[in-house]
């Protein structure tokens, strides 16, 4: 009797703990159902408590917890924690608390800014992580050089850059690299007095440590820092001109006056190039060297400014007409405003009707052509090819491929108009076209684009097509 | 070699307790107490005996001259040096009862340690220790972990730690406790083995025949009191205190008159065993089953044990307490 | 002297039989381990990852066993009654009680630089298993490119590796530290740091040990330990309280107050265990330093500890 009690029990017992199971799973299955399972849900999980907290919190285990959050921020990022159009603020927070946990760690920083700034966009936010690093890592040149790259890539703030660049230059075991962004900031800040004479000491310290490569990648820099020295002389003559005349000049000649552009001192190549061959045979401290060169780099001038890398400056009729046609308003920068202003080696790629045409008249379906030579002459004799400069295109069947005459002719130097400088009167109208030379006008002529007056019969080079 | 004075000894209770298998609150009354007022001596090569029942305070007046309680009133020396003295600890040996030791030491290494305590050299600990567990017959057990050990075992490697310093006095705690037959004769033997050597033994126990038959002088507690301290012979009155006739096959004569004269008979299948408190009446059995009215198997005169001794006065003491409690209630309800 | 060594050698034995030693010991392995592993999920100073990981993992592995084998230290003679037969000999109570202090310093000592020793045999396997290393040990530079050398050489290399991390991770516990690469450095200092950490809590978990039961001891420790971990922030957390008023105390609310006088005595009082700390300069290869003082405050705290549970221990009527 008393057996099949028990046994009774027992299963009372068994069936009371199955119901109370099934109840509560699922009770829980309904709760996590309904959850709110929003993505907002995550971001907030990325909110910590003040890092004083976390400080004591974590009993003297500070790295090891600034360690985990760490591994947690990447494999968050992994799984894609940034939604386009929401405020970068909760995960700047995140890093910028994680961060005050151990400050010295400094790949929070660098993670942080890859994802608040490069990442999510927000350059303002990475900019104030990489502060924060820096003054918690007095040393730390990488977070400096991330900071300079931000300020001008991402922010186009120079003068942010500076900060950067002058807590750099206090730093210890900084790399060349970082240290010539220098030249780079005052270029872009548009001090291209100063941008050169940076230059000048780096170029005379590799040419004294021997360091040939160094050198001859700081040669770009100068080419480019002179070229923008130059333009911002012509552009400079362009408002007096404005002002002057009411309206933007048609041609560089007409700026080209002693009242719109006058005396001036800059740096020539050549100069440069000559007075620092005389220091590589001094003996002179390197201070004095380099104080030398950059004296002796300059000279006076006046007129139109050299064009550093070998060909001159003019003003081109087509990209005339189309800036004219963008109503471009005079709070913009001087470059958007007159960038009728090119150079033949800056105008060449930008406007290679060459490759235009073959791409837009000789494509064969899915096949080309890659190169020149599968343009065969016989059928290239018969368009018309002007190049961009004043030259036309001709088949060398020796190479083979198809050259520009006046490119040709710039590279050996062998246009008169090379490195011109001064009031005029100059050899050749500034702005090159097909009558500038013999060959040339003979073509433009036999193709019927000029007539023997010099009037310009075709515009549209396409209508020379079959 | 030992002697107490007024020793006394008073617990205060936890507030919420246990007491006879009860939860008991106690908010008023919380002392309790173990001893009071022990005073006694021990001389150089006794053996003494300190005797009651379970929970008569032997165990604490052992703790307390071991040091490891501390009186609340009295005094106490061993060997003239106050208690907890180093230089006595050196010279006196201990057992407790239901010894635990530290069970994963084999027992070499455990005698070891303790000779270690003793601050034994090493020669003499290699000496000593194959010579004590020969003594106490584990000689071959030294290399088992204490683990392995039977109870008989444990109490004779403690008897071996206890005279590991070969100690003047040794001190035992309910030596015989939990030991066969056997066992508690060995205790017995070892113990007058030691009063042999000239060692003071100073025990407790309440297995009272044992300890008639080895003890020279003894302190009876009950609840903490001493109620009797001397030597045996002195306590246990040597009058004979009756005589025990054993015989079979009594005439039915004889053995209603035994029925009505002795203080008791006990029958076992056919032999009969007589308790008569008077010699005469015992002398006059005798003669009677001697003469053929039965046979005559044994007579005994038979001195008060302890143990008799013993319950006597205790009960005489519990009686006294009821009547005071009586008396108590009779006031308080006048 | 000898006799606290008895004591000493005697709970060393009984230490080393007790089994949450060999549980918490095999857990160290597995987070030893799992440094590993984690710092291979690192994109960035994975060295710092390991090290951060094994260092602090032996910290609080070993804190744990000064509180699971030292709170029963005491307790258990007591409880046991094991300990009638000791103080019944010539020996004095505080001797017993230094020597149980020092039998579980001893047992958390070798622990410790077991712990340390399996770390090192870690890192090294670790280095073994870098590409640079499989690539120079397991492939020949030859004209045409990397030749691989065969596959008994790769057998040979982890069986060589693997021993070698053994015997290297040896000579560095055994020489303290004296011969250690790169990877081990500063490790055996990290490790007598948290020695000297360990000698004032165990001085806690004995000194609780003999007065309460294992329980409470192990609660009474474990906050012991928390505060001692926490006691300069904690006492930071007094100074930015005073900042946030402006720095006078009487602009403190009442209930600020008494958090400030708590926080103030505790942080004076309990022990500073953050001093043992330099696991950040650990992780980052720094020079690590030991001032003087440093040594001293855990000497001394400890004693004054182990004296205090042994003047608890001298009066104290055993059941």
């Amino acid at each position: 009797m008393t057996q099949i009690r028990d046994r009774v029990a027992m299963a009372i017992q068994g069936v009371i703990m199955v119901c109370a199971l099934t109840f509560a799973v699922t009770f829980q299955k309904k709760h996590f159902d309904e959850m709110d399972l929003r993505p907002e849900l995550f971001t907030q999980k990325l909110r910590l408590p003040n890092s004083e907290v976390l400080k004591t919190a974590t009993l003297g285990f500070r790295n090891l917890y600034v360690d985990f959050m760490f591994l947690r921020a990447i494999q968050a990022y992994g799984a894609g924690w940034l939604k386009p159009g929401e405020s970068r603020e909760p995960i700047y927070q995140y890093f910028s608390t994680v961060a005050e946990v151990d400050p010295q760690f400094v790949p929070i920083y660098r993670f942080g800014n890859l994802i608040v700034s490069d990442q999510g966009g927000d350059g303002e936010r990475g900019q104030k992580l990489l502060r924060q690093g820096i003054l918690a890592n007095p040393n730390s040149w990488d977070l400096a050089y991330l900071g300079i790259y931000n300020a001008i890539w991402n922010m186009n703030d120079p003068e942010d850059a500076r900060w950067f660049l002058a807590m750099a230059q206090k730093m210890r075991d900084v790399p060349g690299y970082v240290l010539r962004m220098e030249e780079y900031v005052e270029r872009r800040l548009g001090r291209y007095e100063s941008a050169f004479d940076v230059n000048v000491d780096y170029f005379i310290r590799y040419q004294r440590a021997g360091n040939e490569t160094e050198r001859m990648l700081l040669y770009n820099r100068f080419y480019d820092i002179l070229e923008k020295w130059s333009l911002r002389i012509i552009h400079t003559g362009i408002e007096d001109y404005i002002a002057a005349e009411g309206g933007h000049p048609l041609k560089m000649e007409d700026v080209v006056k002693p009242e719109y552009l006058g005396e001036y001192e800059m740096p020539l190549i050549e100069l440069l190039e000559k007075s620092a061959d005389e220091m590589a045979m001094s003996d002179l401290p390197l201070e004095e060297a380099v104080e030398y060169v950059r004296k002796n780099s300059r000279t006076k001038m006046f007129g139109l400014p050299v064009e550093p890398r070998g060909t001159w400056f003019y003003i081109n009729s087509d990209m005339f007409n189309s800036v004219m046609a963008q109503d471009i308003p005079t709070t913009a920068t001087a470059e958007q405003r007159f960038a009728y202003v090119v150079t033949p080696i800056t105008f060449f790629p930008r406007v290679d009707q060459h490759t235009h045409l073959i791409e837009m008249n000789y494509l064969r379906p899915a096949m080309g052509p890659n190169m020149d030579q599968e343009v065969p002459p016989e059928v290239y004799e018969r368009w018309l090819t002007p190049d961009p400069i004043g030259g036309h295109y001709v088949w060398d069947p020796s190479i083979p491929r198809f050259y520009s005459t006046a490119r040709v002719r710039l590279g050996k130097g062998q246009d008169p108009r090379c490195q011109i400088t001064g009031y005029g009167p100059f050899p050749l109208p500034l702005e090159p076209t097909l009558l500038d030379y013999d060959s040339d006008r003979a073509w433009a002529l036999e193709k019927g684009i000029y007539d023997a007056n010099g009037t310009r019969l075709i515009w549209n080079i396409e209508d020379s097509m079959p | 070699m030992i002697e107490m004075h007024g020793l006394s000894k008073v617990y205060v209770q936890d507030v919420i307790g246990v007491e006879h298998g009860r939860v008991k609150l106690r908010l008023l009354d919380r002392r309790r107490v173990a001893l009071q007022d022990l005073t006694l001596s021990v001389e150089k090569g006794e053996i003494f005996g300190l005797l009651g029942p379970n929970g008569a305070g032997k165990t604490t007046a052992l703790k307390i001259l071991m040091g490891l309680h501390f009186a609340s009133s009295g005094t106490a020396t061993i060997m003239g040096k106050p208690l907890g003295d180093p230089v006595v600890k050196e010279r006196i040996g201990f057992l407790p009862e239901n010894p635990h030791f530290y069970d994963y030491l084999r027992g070499e290494e455990f005698l070891e340690f303790y000779a270690q305590l003793y601050g034994m050299s090493k020669e003499k600990r290699r000496k000593r220790i194959p010579e004590l567990l020969d003594k106490v017959g584990l000689t071959g057990s030294g290399e088992l972990p204490l683990r392995g050990y039977s109870k008989g075992m444990i109490q004779r490697i403690g008897l071996a730690q206890a005279l590991l310093n070969d100690p003047d006095v040794v001190f035992l705690d309910e030596p015989q406790s939990g030991l066969d037959p056997f066992g508690r004769k060995e205790v017995r033997d070892l113990i007058l083995a030691l009063r042999e050597e000239g060692k003071t033994v100073f025990f407790s126990s309440h297995i009272l025949g044992d300890a008639e038959q080895i003890c020279d002088r003894v302190a009876i507690l009950h609840k903490g009191r001493p109620i009797a301290i001397g030597p045996l012979s002195e306590m246990l009155s040597a009058r004979i205190k009756e005589y025990e006739v054993s015989f079979t096959d009594p005439t039915p004569e004889l053995l209603a008159a035994v029925e009505k004269g002795a203080t008791r008979l006990v029958q076992r299948q056919n032999e009969y065993l007589a308790f008569l408190s008077d010699e005469g009446a015992a002398r006059e059995l005798a003669r009677e089953l001697l003469s053929g009215k039965g046979s005559l198997t044994g007579f005994l005169p038979r001195k008060e044990t302890l143990e008799e001794y013993f319950i006597r006065e205790i009960e005489g003491k519990r009686q006294e307490e009821r009547a005071r409690n009586e008396g108590v209630r009779e006031t308080s309800r006048a | 002297m000898s006799k606290v060594l008895a004591i000493a050698l005697n709970t060393f034995r009984e230490a080393v039989r007790n089994r949450i030693l060999y549980v918490l010991l095999f857990f160290s392995v597995l987070i030893l381990l799992g440094a590993w592993v984690a710092s291979t999920l690192s994109i960035e100073q994975p060295e710092r990852t390991v090290r951060d990981l094994g260092v602090g993992a032996i910290n609080i592995i070993s804190g744990l066993i000064a509180v699971f084998v030292g709170i029963g230290l005491v307790y258990n003679d007591l409880d046991k009654k094991t300990i009638y037969t000791i103080v019944s000999k010539p020996i004095s109570r505080w001797q017993f009680i230094v020597g149980k202090y020092l039998g579980l310093l001893l047992t958390i000592f070798v622990n410790v630089m077991i712990m340390t020793w399996v770390f090192c045999v870690v890192l090294h396997l670790r280095e073994a298993f870098t590409d640079e290393s499989i690539m120079q040990a397991l492939y020949t530079q030859t004209d045409s490119g990397l030749v691989p050398k065969g596959s008994g050489a790769t057998m040979m290399y982890y069986v060589t590796s693997f021993f070698g991390s053994i015997f290297k991770g040896l000579g560095n516990v055994l020489s303290f530290g004296l011969y250690s690469t790169k990877i081990t450095s500063g490790l055996l200092f990290a490790s007598l740091l948290t020695m000297l950490e360990m000698a004032i809590i165990t001085a806690f978990a004995v000194l609780f040990s003999s007065f309460s039961t294992p329980t409470l001891s192990a609660f009474m420790t474990a906050i012991v330990w928390i505060i001692g971990k926490g006691n300069q922030d904690l006492y930071l957390l007094t100074l930015s309280l005073l900042r946030n008023v402006g720095g006078s105390f009487e602009a403190l609310e009442p209930s600020n107050k008494l958090v400030y006088y708590f926080a103030q005595g505790a942080s004076h009082i309990a022990p500073n265990l953050e001093i043992f700390n330099q696991r950040d300069r650990i992780a980052m290869f720094e020079q690590l330093s030991l001032d003087p003082y440093t040594v001293l405050y855990g000497i001394v705290y400890s004693a004054g500890v182990v004296a205090v549970a042994a003047m608890i221990f001298q009066r104290r009527n055993f059941k």
